[in-house]
């Protein structure tokens, strides 16, 4: 067949690229296996096995708990009378449905996200899969990120290169780098008030406006616009810290008698609420102590 | 698909219904599906008041679940036997709000808050 020497010039050309980007990609993986080495990484951890929804195949350690653990033995609080291998079988039911009208699992009509490898290889179509596979992956970034010393309490530019160089060696899939704002957010550390309350004056992608006094339960409860939207009451969090803190407003919780805090505070003061408000920012970590 | 009537369910099929209730409302709030968060969250207690009325007070059979994996499964386990074991429950809740793996390490956290202020009341 004849190639003119241009053609295959610019063949062998394209097959140079292809082979440094290629090894740029290892290059990175084996930075990244460095980093983890470096920080007593012991591939050989035990992992929590399949079938235990998000914590499936993380790291763990030999008893699978994080301490507050009970007594566990004959005559102990712990003794169920069924073996290790039956707890494993009760725990590792994710099947609700399987006898029962019960739980409409997710599952059945959409995709479970327990895993990086659950995680579609091309950008799905759907916005819904994108923010929830977006969530998992910050969930599991902020993990690691907690875990070694070095990269917690970093921010900006530096922040944003340590979650990138995770999300690598995690090998995630690529599409999930489109949406990388509101996973770097996700590990910013604790903020003063006055830190997040300033910020509100400076819309960044990755960031929400977040009303520390619910804004629609205060509207209803006759609160004036004037306190609901003042200053003292935003503030700027994280979009997905946002989504956290909304989502324990709205649901059902054993604390307030199964009600949702949203319904417990029906009828409660500005002072009550605005309390309420601060202590989950600092607990959902967006707010210093 | 059959319905179950709860009653009829063994205390070791009731937990193994706990454990996947917990297992889908992780993936409910994944979602952001608050209606199914909600759902679940109903379905639970209802497993929860099956297993309370039985001789004895059966929730004792979640206290197995206080070093389970996941996290949701184990922070639901606690808040719904803390009346049984509330020091052992207390120390659970504060290690998930020590790890700050959210939401339920925040979860954790406000419970402590409420039951340290005596509005969150174990029954």
């Amino acid at each position: 067949m004849f190639v003119p020497d241009a053609g295959r010039a610019a063949s062998r050309e394209l097959r140079r690229v292809g082979w440094l980007l290629h090894a740029h990609v290892v290059e990175t993986k084996l930075y990244a296996l460095r980093e983890a080495v470096k920080t007593n990484f012991d591939p050989n951890q035990p992992r929590v096995p399949a079938g235990h929804g998000r914590e499936s195949g993380r790291w763990t350690d030999a008893g699978g708990g994080t301490g507050g653990r009970l007594p566990s033995g004959s005559g102990t609080l712990l003794d169920s009378g069924g073996s290790q291998s039956e707890r494993i079988r009760l725990a590792q039911n994710d099947s609700p449905d399987r006898e029962s009208d019960v739980p409409r699992l997710p599952g059945a009509r959409r995709r479970k996200i327990q895993s990086i490898s659950d995680i579609p290889k091309e950008k799905p179509a759907s916005r819904r899969l994108q923010n929830t596979v977006a969530k998992f992956v910050a969930h599991e970034v902020a993990s690691v990120i907690l875990a070694r010393a070095e990269l917690r309490g970093l921010i900006g530019a530096e922040l944003r290169a340590a979650v990138s160089r995770v999300m690598i060696a995690m090998e995630v899939a690529s599409w999930v780098s489109d949406l990388l704002p509101p996973l770097v957010s996700y590990s910013d550390p604790p903020r003063s008030l006055k830190e997040l309350r300033d910020a509100v004056s400076h819309p960044r992608s990755g960031y929400e406006i977040h009303h520390i006094v619910e804004k629609d339960a205060a509207a209803k409860d006759g609160f004036p616009r004037s306190m609901v939207e003042s200053r003292e009451n935003l503030v700027r969090v994280p979009t997905f810290k946002h989504h956290e803190i909304t989502g324990w407003f709205m649901t059902g919780n054993e604390d307030f008698g199964d009600l949702s805090p949203r319904n417990y505070l029906r009828g409660k003061d500005w002072q009550t609420r605005m309390r309420v408000g601060l202590d989950a920012l600092i607990e959902y970590g967006v707010l210093k102590p | 698909m059959k319905r179950v009537t709860l009653g009829e369910l063994s205390v070791e099929q009731l937990v193994e219904r706990f454990v996947a209730i917990g297992l889908a409302q992780e993936q409910a709030d994944l979602y952001d599906d608050i209606g199914e968060f909600n759902r679940l969250f109903k379905k639970m207690q209802e497993v929860v008041g099956e297993l309370r009325n039985r001789a004895g007070d059966q929730r004792s059979a979640l206290l197995t679940l206080y070093d389970h994996p996941n996290l949701q499964v184990r922070i639901k386990a606690v808040k719904n036997t803390l009346a049984l074991a509330p020091e052992e429950g207390r120390r659970v809740l504060r290690a998930i709000a020590d790890s700050q793996r959210q939401p339920q390490a925040g979860e954790a956290g406000m419970s402590l808050r409420n039951l340290d202020a005596g509005i969150f009341k174990p029954t």
